[in-house]
């Protein structure tokens, strides 16, 4: 095999060749069964780099997950800190009206449904993380179906052990923010979230209802900014969502 | 007729950066991957369809690996903007990727119209090429090191001088021949493994 038929094949391969030259190799490629086969064996080398190129491409981007900061943002960063700072601004509006008005009280009787959307979304990638499947699958299925009454049950009949395990706890935390029993909530999401061991998806969730319950006791004004203001600079774009969510959430409850 | 490749200085600058390898193109990926767009679009579709973050993550860099190659093979011809390009790419990759789990079933409504056909077919492509992974797996490891080094600087779209530099071969001259003298020796490599004979029959039609 010459250089010069490698050369041809990347030409042909990375589109280089003029359109006459292009129907002539076609035309070869069709005829001679070894050809085909060279140019096979090219195709499939290249796809070997390839694959080792994406490899180490993936590796590069979970170190710049890390590494990048929001404000090197390369989209209109002075645009969006002005957002930032706009949605900060309603926040602390917002958060003052709760000081006259609690949550609380204005929404007693209240089921946690209009926050459903973003727990099911973190149930489920829960029920897919773990080990226990059929465990987290009926716990989450019963809380998903409102069942919560069933759900307490059936973490009563658990032993300790799965009990202690974070994603069980983190269903219970969530039964007692949806029974508006936000302190107990408050301190069970910050149980999981000290706890080591807890699967990220579960920090996660805990993380963001950790700051609603802290929103609902309307107890640590300038913490929530604060944990707030941190997710919302968070590497993590999930992080910068949930803040920003939450932010709007609470900017329409105004 | 209009001209198909017709860029704004952004979208010229980032495909241009990512043909010239080395560090311009590992500075426009970052942009990519770093994009505030493209994360939260991919990131709220993701989502949509019932994924979490680990998908999101996943879809992402599956999308930004195949818009990285399309560009460096000279396949993305700019008929759209690479952002819509990009986040097309990724929504396909999505509804793949979903579908592989098998735990979705019904994606009927996944907004297959508003994809741009090529961006959808360059997504399934890159999904179905994913089963020659396991028959293509170590092959690199049986080239002597400064082969593997010389074929994954130029996958890596690094121009002759660059790799000549890189690896201390002297002019651009030695690191072409060196290329061409190692490329043989993985296709030949290739040509031996039996679990790739179909490929091998099959790729100049299937593949590319």
């Amino acid at each position: 095999m010459e250089d010069n038929q490698i050369e041809r094949f990347e030409r042909f391969y990375f589109r280089e060749m003029t359109a006459s030259e292009q129907a002539d190799f076609n035309q070869k490629l069709q005829a001679d069964e070894n050809l085909r086969q060279e140019y096979g064996s090219f195709i499939l080398a290249r796809e070997a780099l390839e694959q080792a190129e994406a490899k180490s491409l993936r590796e590069q981007m979970n170190t710049w997950e890390a590494d990048v900061k929001p404000g090197n943002m390369p989209e209109k960063p002075r645009r969006k800190s002005n957002r930032w700072g706009l949605l900060l601004f309603l926040l602390f509006l917002i958060v003052a009206v709760y000081l006259s008005c609690p949550i609380s009280e204005v929404n007693s009787g209240s089921q946690i449904s209009d926050w459903d959307a973003y727990a099911q979304v973190h149930l489920r990638g829960i029920e897919r993380s773990v080990e226990d499947i059929s465990l987290t699958q009926r716990l989450n299925q019963l809380y998903l179906d409102e069942n919560f009454s069933g759900a307490r049950d059936f973490i009563g009949t658990l032993d300790d052990s799965l009990r202690k395990q974070p994603k069980v706890k983190l269903i219970e935390a969530l039964l007692m923010y949806q029974s508006q029993n936000f302190t107990a909530a408050k301190n069970k999401f910050e149980e999981i979230l000290a706890d080591r061991s807890a699967p990220f998806m579960v920090i996660d969730a805990a993380t963001y209802f950790s700051l609603l319950s802290s929103a609902r006791l309307n107890s640590c004004l300038s913490e929530c900014q604060l944990k707030l203001k941190r997710l919302s600079e968070d590497d993590n774009f999930l992080y910068k969502n949930q803040a920003s969510l939450l932010l709007h959430r609470l900017e329409a409850r105004e | 007729m209009e001209p198909t490749n017709t860029l704004s200085n952004e979208e010229s600058g980032i495909v241009a950066d990512i043909c010239s390898g080395g560090s311009k193109r590992n500075a426009a990926l970052k942009l990519l991957y770093t994009h505030e767009k493209v994360n939260r679009t991919i990131a709220q579709f993701v989502l949509k369809y019932g994924g979490d973050d680990h998908d999101i993550r996943y879809v992402l860099q599956e999308s930004i690996i195949i818009f990285d190659r399309l560009v460096r093979e000279g396949r993305f011809r700019s008929e759209s903007k690479w952002d819509t390009f990009l986040i097309g790419i990724g929504k396909n990759t999505c509804r793949n990727h979903m579908r592989s789990r098998k735990n979705w079933t019904s994606l009927d409504d996944l907004e297959g119209n508003e994809l741009e056909l090529s961006a959808a077919n360059a997504a399934d492509e890159y999904f179905d090429r994913k089963e020659l992974s396991g028959a293509l797996s170590g092959v690199l490891d049986e080239l002597k090191p400064l082969c593997r080094e010389v074929l994954l600087l130029w996958a890596q779209s690094y121009p002759m001088e660059r790799i000549a530099e890189a690896l201390d071969l002297g002019r651009s001259a030695n690191a072409r021949k060196r290329k061409y003298r190692c490329m043989k020796e993985l296709m030949q490599l290739i040509k031996t493994r039996p679990q790739l004979g179909q490929y091998l029959h099959e790729a100049w039609k299937t593949i590319k």
